[in-house]
């Protein structure tokens, strides 16, 4: 909604988010390490990173919690720390703890109150939030009463509340069950087919895997890997279930030889694997099955922190 | 940050502070009442002695009440502050397009609201109740009330100022102290005064300055004296005491003690703008 106004007043939008040169330290320690990143409207951006590696600081430096050390950023078109950007920005984070004399549906309306919203639609706002992240029932309750995982579900229904451009997750499902992650991971792809931005922070690298579009590798502070899933999970590598074909002829082709009739071609590009079933086939190889390897992102990942 | 004033005032009428505080008011009200209809009927003084006893006490009571206040109001302002920037309550709030000065000036005006609240009506009690049961009426009750109930709000301020970098505890001990401290040192400069002793009476005025509580303290004496017994004490040329002020305070002492507050305050909000969440 936000991008067609903008485009309508025949400006170009600014990205979601777009640092340059973001630094945080901590006396000498170095929590975030130049951090340049632009992230397009509309995406879902997922951080990625082992424990220590800058994340939260990150998420923290783009809602103006933290102050930079260095470098500059804007968020949603404002300047970082400008209060104004954070009307539109939902959050959730790593450390969630809300009122807990409160009920659920007060947190939700004190926040819609916090954020502006007209009080007649508070309410409205507040029960619809709950019933995205399936707390329809709970409102009413004491946040005191709730189970740490009512707790993080209450903590995104507070992010999501008021419909925010940008929504900010800092390990949506540290405290969730595997419904539950589920359940986010819905959300996720819905907040998506709305247009709105998400930023998601998170070591669970299925989690990234099945809704991000983009990601970046975060290490000791550093950016160390970068771009679209496509093609940062592109992996080279077929295994050929294959018949007929002697150990050398495989070896030929650059394959080893792995189990029976298993030939696997790890060095093999994408767009050679015709060629390979080709001349496999001429060698009077019986083909039973090709299997394109696909690097999961954990093995990426791995590769990533064992290259540095 | 009236949305921030509001939820505070939740927050302690939800976590039953109010109702303790409630619970307490009865209780001194009730324990001063009794102590002044025993004293009344068992004491055979007459006069201006009489009239002495009944004030020394209730200064004696109402400076244990301000104690209690002071103590009730460094708690209360610690616990709300640190509690909730240490817990990550803050982190989300502050995530909304507040300003931290706004969120610190907002919990300020719950807590004075609550604080307050409980100074006048606590104190009124006191007052009602010991003109009630011993016929003994302070001479200005309305100023008194007023200067003690300020009383609590400087060392509420203190506190909130303090717990914005400090944890909860830290901040309320350092308060608590400094509040004692501050009475002894206002203690020192009496006796200063009576053995013309000017060190002394220095450091009284450099307590004074740092802390401005006891100075109001002694300002609420004065108007809780009945003018008669003022008059009385300068006749034998006695001094004051911690039980007798023998004058009003300057205005400037109230003037300060208003800077002082305001001084403190931004100091506190200079501390959470500063702060890493
Ligand atoms: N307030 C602080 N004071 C000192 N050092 C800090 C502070 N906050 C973070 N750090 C340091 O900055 C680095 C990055 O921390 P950060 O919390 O951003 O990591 P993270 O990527 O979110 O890790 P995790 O996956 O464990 O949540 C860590 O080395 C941490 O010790
Ligand atoms: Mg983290």
């Amino acid at each position: 909604m936000a991008q067609s106004q903008e485009a309508a007043a025949g400006g170009t939008a600014p990205a979601a988010i777009h640092t340059e040169l973001l630094e945080r330290r901590y006396g000498r320690h170095v929590a975030l390490h130049g951090l340049s990143l632009v992230v397009p409207r509309g995406s879902v951006f997922g951080f990625l990173g082992p424990n220590g590696a800058g994340k939260t600081t990150a998420v923290k430096l783009l809602l103006g919690l933290v102050r930079p050390t260095g470098g500059e950023g804007m968020v949603l078109g404002l300047p970082l720390g400008e209060p104004a950007a954070r009307r539109r920005i939902g959050y959730l984070p790593e450390l969630f703890r809300y009122q807990e004399w409160l009920s659920g549906r007060e947190v939700l309306e004190a926040h819609a109150a916090l954020a502006g919203m007209e009080r007649g639609r508070r309410r409205a706002a507040a029960e619809e939030a709950l019933a995205t992240v399936g707390l329809s029932g709970e409102g009413l309750r004491r946040v005191g009463a709730y189970s740490k995982g009512m707790q993080q579900r209450l903590g995104l229904a507070v992010a999501l509340l008021g419909d925010p451009e940008l929504v900010v997750l800092d390990e949506p499902t540290s405290a969730l069950d595997p419904v539950g992650r589920h359940d986010v991971r819905t959300i996720i792809q819905n907040l998506r087919a709305k247009g709105t931005t998400v930023f998601l922070n998170s070591h669970l690298l299925t989690e990234i895997e099945a809704v991000c579009d983009e990601v970046a590798v975060l290490d000791h502070g550093r950016v160390i890997a970068q771009g679209g899933l496509g093609s940062l999970l592109q992996a080279k590598g077929v295994d050929v279930e294959v018949e007929g074909v002697s150990q050398e002829e495989i070896g030929r082709l650059g394959g080893t030889w792995s189990a029976p009739r298993n030939a696997s071609f790890p060095e093999l590009a994408e767009g050679d694997v015709p060629e390979l079933v080709a001349r496999l086939v001429a060698l009077g190889g019986r083909i039973h099955g090709v299997t394109r390897r696909r690097a999961s992102l954990e093995q990426r990942f791995l590769d990533w922190l064992e290259v540095r | 940050m009236l949305e921030i004033c509001r939820l505070t005032v939740v927050e302690s009428l939800r976590r039953r502070l109010t109702l303790a505080l409630f619970a307490a008011t009865l209780l001194l009200v009730g324990l001063t009442g009794w102590a002044f209809s025993e004293i009344g009927r068992l004491s055979s003084l007459q006069g201006v002695e009489r009239l002495m006893q009944f004030s020394v006490l209730l200064l004696f009571l109402m400076l244990l009440f301000t104690g209690m206040l002071a103590l009730t109001a460094v708690f209360t302002a610690a616990a709300a502050v640190a509690g909730e920037l240490e817990s990550g309550v803050a982190a989300a709030i502050l995530a909304r397009p507040l300003r931290r000065g706004a969120y610190l000036f907002g919990k300020w005006l719950g807590l004075a609201a609550v604080v307050g609240g409980f100074a006048l009506l606590a104190g009124a009690g006191e007052l009602l109740i010991v003109s009630r049961v011993a016929a003994f009426a302070p001479p200005q009750p309305v100023a008194a009330l007023a200067l003690i109930t300020a009383q609590a709000l400087l060392m509420m301020t203190l506190s909130l100022a303090l717990a914005t970098l400090l944890s909860a505890v830290t901040s309320a001990i350092i308060s608590t102290v400094a509040f004692f401290l501050v009475w002894m040192l206002g203690t020192v400069d009496l006796m200063g005064v009576a053995l013309k002793y000017p060190t002394l009476m220095t450091v009284g005025e450099i307590g004074k300055i740092l802390l401005p509580t006891n100075a109001l303290w002694q300002a609420a004496e004065y108007y809780l004296e009945p003018g008669s017994l003022v008059a009385a004490a300068q006749g034998l040329g006695l001094g004051g005491n911690p039980f007798l002020a023998i004058g009003p305070q300057p205005p400037a002492v109230l003037i300060w003690a208003g800077v002082w507050g305001g001084i403190v305050l931004a100091l506190g909000i200079w501390g959470v703008v500063r702060r890493q969440i």
